[in-house]
C-alpha cells in the first residue's frame, strides 16, 4: 500500500462521522486542563495537543462498571434479560504503550474463562494507535521492550509528519480494510515538515534489567526493602485504575425482590477491602503488603501464567499518584538490589 | 533547607522521635513525602512552594500510631488538620511533635507544571503556625485575621445557579468519578477503620462508578466532613477525575460558620459542631 497521509480536520471529521452512526468512538478530549481518552459524540471537540492522557484505552474494552446479567421475576419465574450487543468500536489516542497493553490484558481475559464481554469488544475494536512525539521521566516503555513507535497491539499507527499531519500505516489487515474503507480522508504522501521534531526509541533511556525484577521477587517477599519502598502510598486506587494492564473486577448485585442486575465493575488490590475476609482477618492488611501486591502481580505471578509482564511502561500510575510513589524508581532500585544480589 | 534537616537529625539521634515525617524534592517543581528513620536519611529533607501535600494523614496509620513519637513538618493548614485529629481522638499532643512551618503559601496544578497559587494560601489565618513544638523558616507575609469571615468566589458564584442548574452541574462533576479513594486516602479527617462505601454486608454505598453511586459516595463524604474540613484541599488535587470537590467541601465549610460561627483546626478546646451536643442548640429535635 501507498504511503497514506491523514491530517487532523480530516481525522476530525472522520471520527465524528463514524461516531454519528452505529460505532463507539473512544478519543482524548480536553477536561478541565488534563486529557483522558473518552466516548465521543458526532460534534465533541477532539483534543489533540497533548502528551498523554490522564486514563488509559483499557476502559473502552473494559469499562469501569457493566451490567452482565439482568433478570426479573413473576409469577412464572425468573426470566433472563438481554444485555445489549456490544457496538463496534473506533479507539483512537492511545500512545503504542497503551495498544500493546491490550495484548497484554487479552491474555487474561481468555484464560481459564473466555469473558465474552471483553473479547467480543476487543474483536469489534479497530486501534488507532499515535506514535509518540513527547516523553517524560515517568516514560519507560523502553525498559520493558517496547518502543515509542512501536505497532504491537495497534491496528494503524499515525506516525507525525508535522503538527497538523501524520503518516497512517495499517499494521493488520483490519486496519487495512478500515482506511480503504475511509480512503476519500487520507491522502497520498505529502512532503514531510523537516523542522518537525520526534523521538526514537533512544530518547527514553532503559531504567532497568526487566528480567531481574521477577526472581527478586520470588526470593525476596518478606524482604524489609518493601516497607522502605511504600511507606508514602496511601493505599487508594488511583495507580491500579489508570493502569492500562490492571484488570481486576468485582462483580455486584442489585436487586429488589423482583428484578435484578448483576454489575461487573473495577475494583483493585491496593484497597484494603479488596481481600477482607468475612472474619475480618486481612492477609494483606498494612499498607506494603497491597503495594507488594500490585508489582509482584506484574511483574511476576502474571509473568508465570502468560510469559508477559503486565506492564508496558506508560507511567500513568507515577504521574497520578498524589503521594508521589514512582513505580520506575522502584523497579530500577529492585533491579539494583538483584544485581547486588541485596535484599 | 538546613534547619529541618537539623532539627531532624537532632530529634531523631536523641531519640526524642522515632520517626520524622517531612518532604523530599522529586522533580524541579514536584516534592514528595519522606520517612525518616535514621538521622543519616535526614538530608534528602526540604521546604519549598511544592511541599502542598498535607502530611497529617499518615498519623493515623496503625504504623505510625506505633511509633514511640512522631514527628511531622507541617505548615498551618496542615496542623489544623492535626488539632481535629487530637479533638476527636485518632492522636494526643504528646505523641506528634510538630516542626511548624512559616509558610509564604504552597502552588496547586497538576505536576509536573503546578504555577498557580493554591486557592487555599490566599484566604490563609495560619501563615505562622498555630500551634507547634518548634518553628522554622522565615516570617512569613501577614495572614488573614481569625475573626475574619472567608468567602470563596466559586461558592458565591455556585449559589447564584438555580438548582435545576446545580443539580446539572453535580450530575456532570460526579459522573467522572471513578472511585478510585484518592481523596479519602489523601484526606487527613478520613480516617474510619471501616468507611461506610466498604461496609458491605449489606452494600450500603453503590460501588459502581455509575451517576447513582458517584452521588451517594461524594455526598456522603462531604456531610461527613462538614464542620470537620480543614480546607487543605489534598482531594481535589489528588482527584484523577479532577472534580472539584473543594467546591463541595467550602460550601460546606461556609454553612457551618453561618450556622454555628466555627471554622475547624484552629482551637484545641473548640469541637465540630456537629460531634458535639448542646443544650442551648437551637435545634429543637434533639432535646
Amino acid at each position: 500500500m501507498a504511503e497514506l497521509i491523514i491530517n487532523r480536520d480530516k481525522l476530525t471529521q472522520l471520527l465524528h462521522e463514524i461516531a454519528g452512526g452505529e460505532t463507539e468512538v473512544f478519543a482524548p478530549v480536553l477536561k478541565e486542563e488534563a486529557t483522558y481518552i473518552t466516548k465521543i459524540s458526532q460534534d465533541t471537540p477532539i483534543h489533540y495537543d497533548f502528551f498523554i492522557s490522564v486514563n488509559s484505552v483499557k476502559e473502552a474494552i473494559f469499562p469501569r462498571y457493566e451490567p452482565i446479567l439482568k433478570y426479573k421475576i413473576d409469577q412464572e419465574g425468573v426470566k433472563l434479560e438481554d444485555i445489549p450487543p456490544m457496538k463496534p468500536i473506533v479507539l483512537f489516542g492511545g500512545h503504542p504503550c497503551d495498544a500493546a497493553s491490550l495484548m497484554v490484558m487479552e491474555k487474561l481475559f481468555g484464560w481459564d474463562y473466555n469473558d465474552h464481554f471483553y473479547q467480543d469488544r476487543r474483536n469489534k475494536t479497530i486501534v488507532i494507535t499515535l506514535a509518540c512525539n513527547e516523553f517524560d521521566k515517568d516514560c519507560f516503555c523502553t525498559s520493558l521492550g517496547y518502543s515509542p513507535h512501536g505497532e504491537v497491539g495497534s491496528d494503524i499507527v499515525l506516525e507525525s509528519i508535522s503538527k497538523e499531519a501524520w503518516k497512517a500505516k495499517a499494521v493488520t489487515d483490519r486496519g487495512k480494510e478500515f482506511i480503504e474503507k475511509h480512503n476519500t480522508y487520507f491522502a497520498a504522501s505529502d512532503k514531510p515538515d523537516a523542522s518537525f521534531k520526534t523521538i526514537g526509541d533512544k530518547d527514553i533511556p532503559v531504567g532497568f534489567d526487566k528480567d531481574a525484577v521477577k526472581p527478586w521477587i520470588k526470593e525476596n517477599f518478606e524482604s524489609e526493602e518493601w516497607q522502605k519502598l511504600t511507606s508514602k502510598c496511601w493505599s487508594c486506587a488511583a495507580c491500579t485504575y489508570v493502569c492500562p494492564t490492571c484488570h481486576c473486577f468485582d462483580i455486584t448485585d442489585d436487586a429488589s425482590m423482583w428484578s435484578g442486575l448483576r454489575t461487573k465493575n473495577w475494583d483493585a488490590c491496593t484497597m484494603p477491602i479488596f481481600t477482607l475476609h468475612a472474619s475480618q482477618h486481612n492477609p494483606r492488611e498494612a499498607y506494603y503488603q497491597r503495594y507488594r501486591q500490585r508489582i509482584a502481580h506484574k511483574y511476576s505471578y502474571y509473568v508465570d501464567l502468560f510469559k508477559v509482564i503486565s506492564c508496558t511502561g506508560c507511567g500513568r500510575c507515577s504521574r497520578v499518584c498524589g503521594a508521589g510513589m514512582n513505580i520506575l524508581e522502584i523497579l530500577t532500585r529492585i533491579s539494583s538490589l538483584a544485581k547486588k544480589g541485596g535484599k | 533547607m538546613k534547619e529541618i534537616i537539623e532539627k531532624a537529625k537532632e530529634l531523631l539521634s536523641q531519640g526524642t522521635v522515632d520517626l520524622v515525617i517531612g518532604y523530599e524534592q522529586c522533580g524541579d517543581k514536584q516534592c514528595r513525602p519522606l520517612f525518616v528513620q535514621k538521622p543519616e536519611e535526614a538530608d534528602k529533607l526540604v521546604f519549598n512552594e511544592f511541599c502542598v501535600h498535607n502530611l497529617a494523614t499518615y498519623l493515623t496509620r496503625p504504623e505510625v500510631k506505633q511509633t514511640k513519637r512522631v514527628a511531622i513538618v507541617a505548615k498551618g493548614c496542615d496542623i489544623r488538620a492535626i488539632v481535629n485529629l487530637i479533638i476527636e481522638n485518632q492522636s494526643t499532643r504528646e505523641h506528634v511533635y510538630i516542626i511548624g512551618m512559616n509558610c509564604p503559601g504552597v502552588v496547586s496544578g497538576k505536576a509536573p507544571n503546578p504555577t498557580k497559587p493554591h486557592t487555599k494560601c490566599q484566604t490563609c489565618k495560619v501563615r505562622t503556625p498555630q500551634m507547634s513544638d518548634v518553628t522554622l523558616g522565615p516570617t512569613p507575609p501577614e495572614s488573614i485575621p481569625m475573626d475574619k469571615t472567608i468567602t470563596h468566589p466559586d461558592v458565591e458564584e455556585l449559589k447564584k445557579k438555580t438548582r435545576e442548574e446545580k443539580w446539572a452541574f453535580w450530575r456532570e462533576q460526579l459522573s467522572k468519578c471513578i472511585r478510585c479513594y484518592a481523596c479519602r486516602q489523601a484526606c487527613p479527617m478520613c480516617y474510619c477503620n471501616r468507611c461506610i462505601v466498604d461496609l458491605n454486608t449489606p452494600q450500603w454505598i453503590d460501588t459502581r462508578s455509575n451517576l447513582r453511586g458517584n452521588l451517594d459516595w461524594n455526598i456522603v463524604r462531604a456531610y461527613h466532613l462538614s464542620g470537620r474540613c480543614i480546607d487543605c484541599g489534598e482531594c481535589e488535587r489528588v482527584c484523577p477525575a479532577n472534580i472539584p470537590l473543594m467546591l463541595l467541601n467550602r460550601t460546606l465549610q461556609e454553612e457551618v460558620k453561618e450556622k454555628f460561627d466555627f471554622e475547624s483546626g484552629y482551637d484545641l478546646e473548640a469541637c465540630p459542631p456537629l460531634t458535639v451536643f448542646e443544650k442551648d442548640d437551637h435545634e429543637n429535635f434533639i432535646r
